[in-house]
């Protein structure tokens, strides 16, 4: 039986680490990419020193790596044999408990509203915020939970979808994604270089939330298992990084960090495809709980199930 | 990179000096609106009491601000996109006679012809820097209307010293820096999809 206290630990851990710092897979595409960079003075290679150099200050400093930490999402892995302690439900108390007190705390910035009266009321819990998606799976016995504070530049100029039909095919999947990437990308309004998810099939909802989970939960490296879809992950990197976008959208390389790409089963007559753009300070951190109350702290999940591959 | 320095109030004579691709630093004073600000500004003429000639320059964002006993502390504050507040800006740039707007990433028409005109540049940042920037503000000066809308959308009068660095990213030229990176990525489309396989004359069936 897991305790209630844990599950608020574990979430208060996560939202305090994802807040502060970046994971270690998107710090290693700093990395790379700064070493990388042709021309030391161009400014698509300060973008990318001052916001790592940034982001190591609120590392040191305990404060925020980008004070828009935007939607409080929490991706939460049900292994088979977990009970929790006061039901299932304490999952969406102890969620609602821990991000209230990280944003009193300032670790999140008060920044969910309601949609048509503006109200705030300072604590990011209002109308389904934070927002939990659970997933159920048998071939694990914890419960792995993973903070993403979604910052609102990637949200709001960064999310396209489309219906298309299945005679649009593949070159309909691909002008959708490099048309998305062209306006994410500009004025650097989705702060890239972005980590693109791409959902392809499901319903309408389900297509656009694999495309989210593909960008914000995947590291950097990982490749699909599936040869046709990580070939299409490799293909894409190319070509978003071809448009010359850059860092901030003023040029140069790159433009995205990684492409993620998943799909779902959907209609016979049906094919659509989603977008979803992660921003540069790609917040993320994962929390597992075991069975015997012990916790440990990790920087990405295995959400999909299928182990990681970078 | 070479960088300028300027001090705030800005003079018309700095801001038309100054050309897209310019990297500017600035001392002074500032303030921030948002949303709120602009909705408030426009659609009710509700304005924070400042002295529109004085403190000249505005910045979009939403900072994350300590209420501490010995007064506010700055967490971090970085830039929020500017195309979002499009719809007012042309008209609060001209009404308040702003000399510079700090944002994210460059805005539209609209802004831009009122920036000519009025003689206001806007400024966009360079890197995620919410930790440089909130050490650059020396002194929180003011803050208006903090209660109603909270502390994000709250209208913040700062004292800032090497506060930057920030690109100018539209001058009062005409000129946007970010339209020639537009344009070149639309001329590589073609080429970009034709290396994905894509056949030169799809469309997407109209459904």
């Amino acid at each position: 039986m897991i305790a209630q206290s844990l599950v608020y630990q574990a979430v208060y851990e996560a939202f305090s680490r994802a807040s502060r710092s970046i994971p270690r897979d998107v710090e290693d595409a700093f990395l790379r990419h700064i070493e990388e960079c042709s021309t030391p003075a161009s400014l698509g290679r300060v973008h990318l020193e001052k916001t790592l150099e940034n982001v190591r200050t609120a590392e040191r400093e305990s404060t925020l790596a980008c004070p828009d930490t935007g939607y409080p999402t929490v991706y939460i892995r049900v292994g088979r044999q977990v009970e929790l302690e006061g039901g299932m439900f304490a999952l969406t108390e102890q969620v609602e408990r821990a991000v209230a007190c990280v944003t009193a705390e300032s670790k999140l910035r008060k920044t969910m509203v309601n949609p048509i009266t503006r109200e705030n009321p300072l604590t990011n819990v209002i109308g389904g915020m934070p927002h939990i998606e659970l997933k159920f799976d048998k071939t694990i016995d914890y419960l792995e939970i993973t903070a993403v504070p979604k910052g609102g530049g990637s949200e709001i100029c960064g999310t396209y979808y489309r219906m298309m039909v299945p005679l649009d095919g593949l070159d309909g999947i691909y002008t959708f994604v490099i048309d998305s990437a062209l306006k994410a990308l500009e004025s650097g309004r989705s702060c890239p270089p972005n980590i693109v998810g791409v959902g392809i099939g499901g319903t309408a909802d389900v297509c656009m939330k694999i495309a989210k989970q593909a960008a914000v939960l995947r590291p950097v490296g990982d490749r699909h298992p599936d040869d046709l879809i990580s070939d299409m992950e490799k293909k894409l990197v190319k070509a978003i990084n071809a448009l010359g976008m850059g860092p901030m959208g003023t040029g140069g390389e790159p433009s995205c960090f990684d492409v993620h790409v998943e799909w779902a089963g959907t209609h016979t007559a049906a094919l659509p495809v989603a977008f979803n753009a992660q921003c540069s300070v790609a917040r993320r951190a994962t929390v597992r709980v075991y069975r015997d109350n012990s916790i440990e702290e990790l920087d990405w999940p295995d959400w999909f199930g299928r182990g990681i591959s970078r | 990179m070479k960088v300028k320095t300027l001090t705030t109030p800005l003079t018309e004579k700095v801001v038309r000096g100054l050309h897209v691709g310019d990297v500017v630093m600035l001392d002074g004073h500032i303030f921030t609106g948002r949303e709120s600000f602009y909705m408030r500004a426009a659609e009710q003429s509700i304005l924070p009491d400042i002295d529109y000639d004085r403190c000249n320059v505005q910045m979009h964002v939403g900072p994350v601000i300590d209420e501490t006993p010995n007064g506010f502390r700055v967490v971090g504050l970085t830039p929020t996109g500017s195309i979002r507040m499009e719809r007012y800006a042309a008209g609060l740039v001209e009404r308040l006679g702003t000399r510079a707007l700090i944002g994210k990433g460059a805005m539209a028409e609209k802004t831009l012809r009122a920036m000519c005109q009025v003689g206001c540049v806007h400024l966009s940042n360079i890197g995620i820097i919410p930790c440089a920037l909130a050490h650059s503000i020396t002194k929180v000066l003011d803050v208006h209307f903090l209660q109603e809308i909270g502390p994000t959308e709250a209208t913040w009068v700062f004292e800032v010293n090497q506060f930057g660095p920030f690109l100018v990213d539209m001058d009062t030229h005409g000129q946007i820096y970010q339209d020639r990176i537009r344009e070149n990525a639309e001329r590589l489309r073609p080429e970009v999809l034709r290396r994905l396989g894509v056949s030169k004359d799809f469309t997407y069936t109209p459904i």
